[in-house]
């Protein structure tokens, strides 16, 4: 048991030197404009750490006091986590006015639906309702970023390398937490060693995403595409949807009519 | 035993992990918002005027004169080929239906406002639309359907055409406005250099 504690600590060190390595990233190549989000998470997390590991050596490991410390921070970070996807969102949609305005509003109320969701199924009791809402919260960060990507690939909208890696962290993170915290659900007191461990691998592997999409080159700002006159939209949309109403429902007639001749 | 709990949501974390892979992979079509000349030149060449041939393809009157002067036999040979030729002209359409929506989207996505409620009843429209080609696709493939209505469809498809392409060439014409613009600026720049 002892070992397992001291690879959970090892991991930890070495996810705490690859946070300090993608700040030095996003500091030496000026990129707080860029990913100003992911700075502020990347730092919560080093402070969250670095509090951590005074509250372990004072109050223990083990001790209530240290627990709710823990969770109560996981806010700020969360909190983080929201800002830098919502700096991908806007990465990566934030140059087409129109659909941006659309996307960000639904990409809001399902996040929003999500999280609200997640609070309030996760019940009154605190060690079951943190573990709870947490995998709620993480599952709605893992579909507003499926979400996320679908619209831009309805729209056909290429995402760079960076933010494509940047997205993929956070979802291997996300999605590789709520099933370690649903493991830990279930099997609870003998899973917690584990737990730990399987909570620091893929968030180094994330940071090492992220490491990789620092480094690639971004455009500092985002200009916005050429946009047409409002018009061209408000005269061309209705008609066209009105047409796709008529083929559907004309096409709907043709099988219609042939269910009906047999 | 109490693992086996797990699997519903190791099974919904690899849909998604699907879907987001899915997604984040690139199309083979250049984006939306480079359209080019070329893209706008496409748009002339639509399948939809076809139609009159098609048409021919299927009227009764040419079945019926094979049968009298070839036999039962040449008209099941030519109505079997005539079919192929039905399927391959529904998959052209559905073609140029798609390369309309495309530029529908592409307007969209130029589009300094959208409305929710437009852009939603297309997406759901499209995939309607989309399965219905499917189904009549399949009813063709068993020979199951006739198709006087394949024309109905074409010539919704040539209407919007029309109606797109105006817009297109508006946005070409926005477009090289905005290289000109930049070119100028550039030539600017070299000179104070």
């Amino acid at each position: 048991m002892a070992g397992i504690y001291t690879w959970a600590l090892r991991l930890s060190y070495l996810s705490f030197a690859l946070q300090m390595v993608v700040i030095y990233y996003l500091l030496s190549r000026r990129l707080w404009s860029v990913y100003p989000g992911l700075l502020a998470y990347i730092s919560v997390n080093v402070l969250q750490g670095c509090l951590l590991f005074f509250l372990y050596r004072h109050w223990g490991y083990r001790d209530y006091r240290t627990a709710r410390v823990a969770w109560g921070s996981e806010i700020l970070s969360l909190l983080g986590r929201a800002w830098a996807i919502a700096d991908i969102c806007r990465l990566l949609l934030g140059r087409y006015r129109g659909v941006w305005g659309l996307a960000w509003r639904l990409l809001l109320a399902l996040a929003c639906g999500l999280v609200f969701y997640a609070l309030a199924s996760a019940g009154m009791v605190w060690d079951w309702a943190v573990l709870k809402a947490n995998i709620g919260l993480e599952l709605s960060t893992v579909m507003v970023l499926v979400a996320l990507f679908l619209f831009a690939r309805h729209y056909e909208i290429a995402a760079s390398p960076g933010i494509r890696a940047l997205a993929l962290g956070f979802f291997v993170y996300s999605g590789f937490t709520v099933l370690n915290d649903k493991i830990l659900q279930i099997r609870l007191g003998p899973y917690v060693p584990g737990w730990q461990v399987f909570a620091t691998l893929p968030f180094i592997g994330s940071i090492c995403l992220w490491i990789w999409a620092v480094r690639q080159p971004v455009a500092k700002t985002v200009q916005e595409t050429t946009v047409l006159p409002r018009d061209v939209y408000y005269a061309l949309t209705p008609e066209v949807n009105q047409r796709l109403r008529v083929l559907n429902e004309r096409l709907s007639r043709l099988w219609g009519h042939e269910e009906h001749r047999r | 035993m109490s693992l086996l709990l797990l699997l519903p949501t190791l099974a919904l974390v690899l849909f998604l992990a699907g879907v987001l892979l899915w997604s984040l992979r690139g199309t083979r079509k250049s984006p939306l918002d480079r359209i080019s000349a070329v893209d706008l030149e496409e748009t002339g060449q639509r399948h939809a005027t076809h139609c009159p041939q098609i048409r021919q393809a299927l009227d009764a009157r040419d079945f019926s004169y094979l049968t009298a002067s070839g036999g039962p036999k040449l008209t099941r040979r030519v109505r079997r080929e005539r079919r192929c030729v039905v399927k391959d002209y529904l998959v052209a359409l559905r073609g140029d239906f798609d390369h309309l929506l495309r530029l529908a989207r592409a307007i969209a996505l130029l589009s300094p406002e959208v409305v929710a409620v437009h852009e939603l009843e297309r997406f759901r429209l499209t995939l309607q639309f989309h399965w219905q080609c499917r189904v009549i696709g399949l009813r063709l493939l068993f020979g199951a359907a006739t198709l006087p209505q394949v024309r109905d469809a074409s010539d919704l498809v040539s209407h919007l055409a029309v109606r797109l392409e105006a817009a297109l060439k508006e946005l070409g014409e926005r477009a090289a406005l905005a290289v000109e613009m930049a070119s100028s600026l550039d030539r600017r720049n070299m000179n104070t250099v």
